[in-house]
Formats: C-alpha cells, structure tokens, sequence
C-alpha cells in the first residue's frame, strides 16, 4: 500500500465518520483501521525523512 | 711629274696632337659612363667611356681613358670612400682629365679625379625614378598587402652560400627555440648583374612557392659594398609581384634600398631578421600560452559556478523535503486527533451512552416499545434495562431509566 492510498483511505473513513448516520456499529472497527493507516503513514514517513537524509548527506 | 703635296701621317697626328694642346690645354670636367673598365697586371686602369642618348639609348660619343698605376689609389680609392661605391661599369661619373694624343694610341684621356656627388646624386636620381616607376605601375605596395603567416616556419633564402651573413642568419635560427625550416636558394649577391641572379632565384622560389612560407633576402658581412642593384626596377619590380612575403636582410645601415621598400618586412641584417622570425613564433606560441590559461580560467569558473548552483540546488531540495515532510507529519497528526475523536471510549468518557436494541444500535424512539429490554453500554460495562416510558423529542425530559 503507498502513502497516497493510505491517505485516501484515512480520508474516506474521516469522511464517513462525520457524515453517515449510521456509524455507531463500525466505529470502533474504522476508528481502528483508521489509526492503523496513520501508523503505517507515520512509519512511511519517517522512512522516507531518514532516506532524504541519507541521500542528501551522499 | 706632279706629286700631289702631302704630309705624312706622323705628320698629321703630330698636327692633331699641337692642335689638341691648344685647344685643350688645361685639364677640363667630364661627365660619362663607365662602359667597361679594368686594371691590368701593371697596375693602370683602362676606362671604357661612353655617352648614350637619353631616350634611345644609342651611343653618341666613347673615348678610352687611363688612370695610371701611380694616381690609382688617389682617384679611385678617393672616389670609392667617398661615395661608398666600387667604380664599376654602369656608372655615371664625373672626372677631371687632360687630353692626350699619342701617334700610335690615338686620344685617351688621363684622368686625375673624380667626383664622388655627381655619381650619387646620379644613382639617387635614378633610384628616384625606379621609386615613381612604381608607383606610378600601381605595384608599390603589392607585396606589403601580402599577408604574413602567424609563423614563418618554411623560409626560402636568397643568398650565396659563403656569404658571412648566411652563415649568421643560420646561426640566429639555431638558436631559436622554434623548428625553422630553411632553403637556400644561391644567388650572388654583389657586384654586376647581381639583381638578375636575385630574380632568377626568386623565379626558382615562386615555382614552388606552395612549400614556403616567406621569402629571405639577405646579404651581409661584405665591407664598403654597391648596393645599386637593390635599387634596380627589375628586382624591385619582381619583389612587389612575389606571392610569398618577402623579408629583406641587405645589410646596410646608410641607405635604404628600393627593394627593402617594396618588401613586405625589410630588416638590417641577415641576424636581425633569423631574429624577427624567431620573434614573430615565439609572438605566437605566447598568444597560444595566453588562450590556454584563459580557456582554463573559463572552465574552472564554469565549473566552479555549476558547483555553486548545485549547491544551492542541494539545499533548496533539501529545504523542500523537509518542508513537505513537516507538513505532512502535520496533517497525519490532525488526522489522528480527528480520528482519536470518533474512538468510542472518548464517547463514553464524555458521558455518553449506547443504547441498543436486539444488538442493534438505537437511533430513534419509534422502534422502541414500552416493556422491551434495551441494553445500554457505557464506560465501565453495560446495563440491561426494560422502557417503562417513552416520549417523542418535542416534550423532551431526562430518561427515566427504569432497571
């Protein structure tokens, strides 16, 4: 998964989060899918944070 | 029997010679040209003299003349170190003689002096006339709009071997740091129809002028020395017509001849001008050791301007990564507020509560009936409850929640 589809994703459940009546039931599962994706995202990020670096320093 | 009466010839030459005597009793001023002339093994001189006309050129009046072994060094000697010239055929002199008459030799005159400014003002008049002839021809400056190259490296030499100034110009170009490539090409380079031997010498040249660079005349080392046929028109003439540069080193140091004026670079001696060509390589090898620092200096600045860049490239990406990844580090923490916001534990921390029915959340009071059982989840665990009341949103009061 890329950090764009990752986003997307986030986006949608926030989007879905704040608009469908009938989230109650999912909630906790979306929330959790949703805090998973910002883990992944954070993990790529400083990934990509320490491969600048690396590249910068060449 | 009538003799004719008569003399006898000594008779008349003796009459000739008391008629001579008084008619010409002193020593007079003559103006001829030399039309040959030699000493013999005695030591006396023996004078061609001749007059041509002017304009056709045909002989209008010879005699023979003689300067004895005796005034030889006082005519002649005196003449050549004041006018710098050797006496010699061709020329136009002007002397003082007595006339003499001899039975058996006939008239000669004796000459006792001659004038040296008449025979130069003579040959500057006529190097004068070679100069307007030139001109006049439009050739003056013929070989001068030659180009020279930026190195004369092949040069064809006009010269005789022997001459010491063959020997110095050779000697000055070994010297040179720089290959010189020479040709001697032999001529005589003094004296008598020396001008023609130097034109047939450059007609050799010309023949093969695609092998040469430029063209070396150059005599020297001689002593008190004619230099009138570097002052001939057709030696000059041939010079403004070369198609290579011509470089003269005469080696005089009085007077300019005419071919030094025609020739593209005349020089004073043989040396000086081994060492104009010398010059003029190492003029060019300084202009190319000059391009070489400038070229290096271009590309040390290019390069080092292209470093430069880079390195401003270097930090503006750096600056952007950083930048981007900030911002983005950023939005995934609001995102994750937002989403810590919808985390049902904060719900139930903020003292809200889940009602369900049948395992199904509860949204509206319509489906609810009074008696059913509703399970209500809250913070620390979930309660079942039976309605005992219900009432729809416009008379709305704290829930009674009945256990």
């Amino acid at each position: 998964m890329t950090y764009k589809e990752a986003i997307d994703e986030i986006n949608a459940i926030l989007k879905s989060l704040r608009e469908e009546q009938n989230s109650i039931d999912t909630l906790s599962e979306r929330v959790a899918r949703a805090t998973e994706l910002i883990a992944l995202c954070r993990e790529k990020l400083r990934k990509a944070e320490s491969d600048v670096n690396k590249v910068l320093e060449e | 029997m009538n003799a004719i009466q008569h003399i006898t010839l000594a008779q008349l030459q003796g009459r000739i010679s008391i008629a001579l005597a008084e008619a010409l009793p002193l020593p007079v001023w003559v103006s001829a040209e030399v039309a040959d002339i030699k000493i013999n093994a005695s030591g006396h001189c023996y004078i061609e003299l001749i007059e041509k006309n002017e304009k056709s050129g045909a002989t209008e009046a010879q005699a023979r003349a003689t300067i004895w072994r005796s005034q030889v060094m006082s005519t002649i000697g005196r003449f050549e170190q004041e006018s710098g010239q050797r006496l010699t055929k061709g020329m136009k002199i002007l002397f003082k003689a007595t006339v003499q008459h001899h039975a058996v030799y006939g008239m000669s005159l004796q000459i006792q002096q001659i004038d040296a400014m008449h025979t130069i003002g003579d040959m500057e008049r006529r190097k004068q006339l070679c100069i307007e002839q030139l001109q006049k021809e439009g050739v003056w400056d013929l070989n001068r709009s030659l180009t020279m190259p930026d190195v004369v490296q092949r040069v064809a030499v006009i010269s005789s071997a022997t001459a010491a100034g063959y020997q110095d110009f050779m000697k000055e170009l070994g010297r040179s740091a720089y290959r010189i490539e020479t040709e001697l090409f032999e001529a005589t380079m003094q004296g008598e129809r020396c001008d023609e031997s130097i034109v047939a010498a450059l007609y050799a040249i010309a023949e093969r002028s695609e092998e040469f660079d430029a063209v070396a005349i150059i005599r020297g080392g001689g002593s008190t020395s004619d230099l009138e046929c570097y002052n001939s028109y057709n030696l000059a003439f041939a010079v403004t017509q070369f198609p290579l540069p011509v470089l003269t080193g005469i080696g005089h140091d009085k007077d300019t001849s005419v071919t030094d004026m025609v020739a593209h670079t005349p020089l004073k001696t043989p040396t000086a001008v081994a060492a104009w060509i010398d010059q003029r390589a190492a003029d060019f090898d300084g202009r190319l050791e000059y391009h070489a620092i400038s070229l290096r200096d271009i590309c040390r600045q290019a390069t080092h301007s292209a470093a430069l860049r880079l390195e401003n490239f270097s930090a503006e990406v750096r600056h952007l990564a950083e930048r981007t990844l900030q911002s983005e580090k950023q939005r995934l923490d609001g995102i994750a507020t937002l989403v810590a916001n919808f985390a049902p534990e904060r719900i139930f921390r903020l003292g809200y509560a889940i009602a369900r029915k049948e395992g199904k959340a509860l949204q509206s009071v319509e489906n609810v009936d009074v008696g059913d059982v509703i399970n209500i989840a809250i913070a620390d665990g979930e309660l079942n409850a039976t309605v005992v009341e219900k009432r729809k949103a416009e008379n709305i009061a704290p829930i009674k929640n009945g256990i």
